[in-house]
């Protein structure tokens, strides 16, 4: 499954927390990358196209995959790609997503935590 | 009925002014507290909303944050005592006018935003016939009159001076589209096209992310109430140097203050302690930008905001980032030979009252 930021969220994304602002990293997340991730075997985020993302927009939409118990960091590995023409924001996006797994040692017991998250986000 | 004294009638009469005067007092303090809240200072017994005497405050004739900053930031001190801390009727004199720089006119047009706001009063302007005309025309191009939905607005011609400013936009949540707008605005004056816009509101929203999550902490003592998640944004442009300039501005607690919310103070004191600086707001702006580049996993909420509002400085020919928090200033140019790694830091006698960051470039 293909995700575009720009086009199926907003050109503009800003702000870390849905209290920050209409179009936050973490609306993202649970709104569009929590569900493509648990109802796709491959979800590839193409980050081009709008006006840019912010380090809080990307780190909490998807740094909190992991903070939040979504998915490990082999489950990401495997089944999440990340586009864009800018390499350096791809490379800082796993970046994101390396620091909370180690912070949070979400490596293991990958597929209990999904089918227990699946059940919250479908509810 | 017993007939009451001549003198007996005057003592009620005062008796009754007196009741009169300390429920009208009881209930302006009271007003006071709900506008202003309980942290501000209540009007004391001879401030002059008891007397009609309006006070003149007149701008100093440079108002920049640059070789004017003492005096300029003295002005805005005056202007939060008198409009925000406490009540007193006053007017702003702005025929004395002469020169203004565009980082701070932000800063006044956000405290004359926050006086107007929590004060509830609809400003209107006088003596314009007597302002500097220059003066007039930059303050109507940034959008100043209409932010602060003045009653009587001037309405004045397009004139030939070399600097443009957009106006100023607000607002106090994370609005990705009013950095949009705001670069919209600045590649609408000729001979503008910002090459990096991705960059450039990448440090834009991230700014305005900082400003959600860490400037205005809820149960912070701020000694000006604030307008809470507020920030402000401004642009220019001279046509003659090609010097672009875009400046974002808070009131909240700054930069020195938020730092050790996110990093452990003994990370914080290693660093400017390793550059040889002392503790104060300068060197901790500067250790922020540091921490930001070596950060670990406790500060995943840290500041993203140093990666973001540097990037857009590299990527710019003759770019130079300026911070300005609390006391201290740090200043980022990397093309720069006369600065030792590009940077320096300057503290100042007093704080600006929240974080400004400033973006300058040559466009060509």
């Amino acid at each position: 499954m293909r995700l575009n930021i720009a086009k199926e969220f907003s050109e503009v994304p800003a702000g870390r927390f849905e209290d920050d602002g209409p179009f936050s990293g973490e609306a993202f997340r649970e709104k569009f990358l929590v569900p493509a991730l648990s109802e796709n075997t491959t979800v590839i985020v193409q980050l081009d196209g709008g006006e840019g993302q912010g380090s809080s927009f990307l780190e909490e939409a998807f740094g909190g995959l992991i903070r939040h118990g979504y998915f490990s960091k082999r489950d990401l590995d495997a089944r999440l790609k990340i586009e864009s023409e800018d390499e350096t924001l791809v490379s800082e996006i796993w970046e994101y997503i390396e620091r909370a797994a180690q912070a949070y040692n979400f490596d293991t017991n990958s597929d209990k935590r999904n089918s227990e998250v699946n059940a919250d986000t479908l509810n | 009925m017993k007939r009451i004294s001549e003198k007996h009638k005057q003592y009620l009469i005062r008796r009754q002014l007196k009741q009169e005067k300390r429920r009208l007092r009881s209930k302006a303090i009271a007003k006071h507290i709900r506008q202003y809240g309980a942290n501000s200072r209540p009007p004391a017994k001879g401030d002059s909303l008891f007397r009609k005497k309006v006070v003149t405050l007149s701008l100093p004739p440079v108002f920049n944050l640059n070789d004017a900053y003492d005096d300029s930031i003295a002005f805005i001190e005056t202007l939060r005592e008198y409009g925000v801390r406490s009540v007193r009727r006053f007017k702003l004199d702005f025929t004395t006018l002469e020169e203004f720089g565009g980082a701070g006119a932000l800063v006044l047009a956000a405290e004359l935003d926050r006086w107007r706001r929590l004060s509830g009063l609809r400003l209107h302007t006088i003596d314009l016939d007597k302002w500097n005309p220059n003066i007039l025309r930059l303050f109507h191009e940034m959008g100043l009159f209409s932010l602060l939905d003045v009653i009587n607005p001037p309405r004045l011609p397009e004139t030939d001076d070399p600097v443009k400013f957009v106006e100023f936009w607000s607002a106090n949540t994370a609005r990705g589209e009013l950095a949009r707008e705001l670069r919209l605005s600045l590649e609408n004056i000729p001979g503008v096209t910002i090459p990096n816009k991705s960059t450039l509101f990448r440090g834009l929203s991230e700014a305005m992310s900082n400003v959600s999550n860490h400037a205005y902490p809820p149960d912070f003592p701020f000694s000006t109430p604030p307008i809470k998640g507020q920030w402000w944004m401004s642009g220019s442009f001279n046509t003659e140097t090609t010097l672009l300039s875009v400046a974002f501005f808070d009131q909240g607690v700054g930069i020195p203050v938020t730092l050790p919310a996110n990093y452990p103070l003994e990370r914080i004191m290693a660093i400017i302690n390793r550059i040889g600086l002392k503790d104060n707001d300068a060197s901790r702006i500067r250790a922020a930008m540091e921490l930001q580049r070596t950060s670990t996993q406790e500060s995943y909420r840290g500041y993203g905001l140093f990666r973001d509002i540097r990037n857009f400085t590299n990527s710019m020919p003759e770019g130079r980032l300026r911070i300005l928090s609390g006391k201290g200033e740090y200043i980022y140019s990397p093309s720069d030979n006369k600065l030792k790694n590009g940077e320096k830091i300057l503290t100042h006698k007093q704080g600006i009252g929240g974080t400004l960051i400033q973006w300058e470039a040559k466009l060509k």
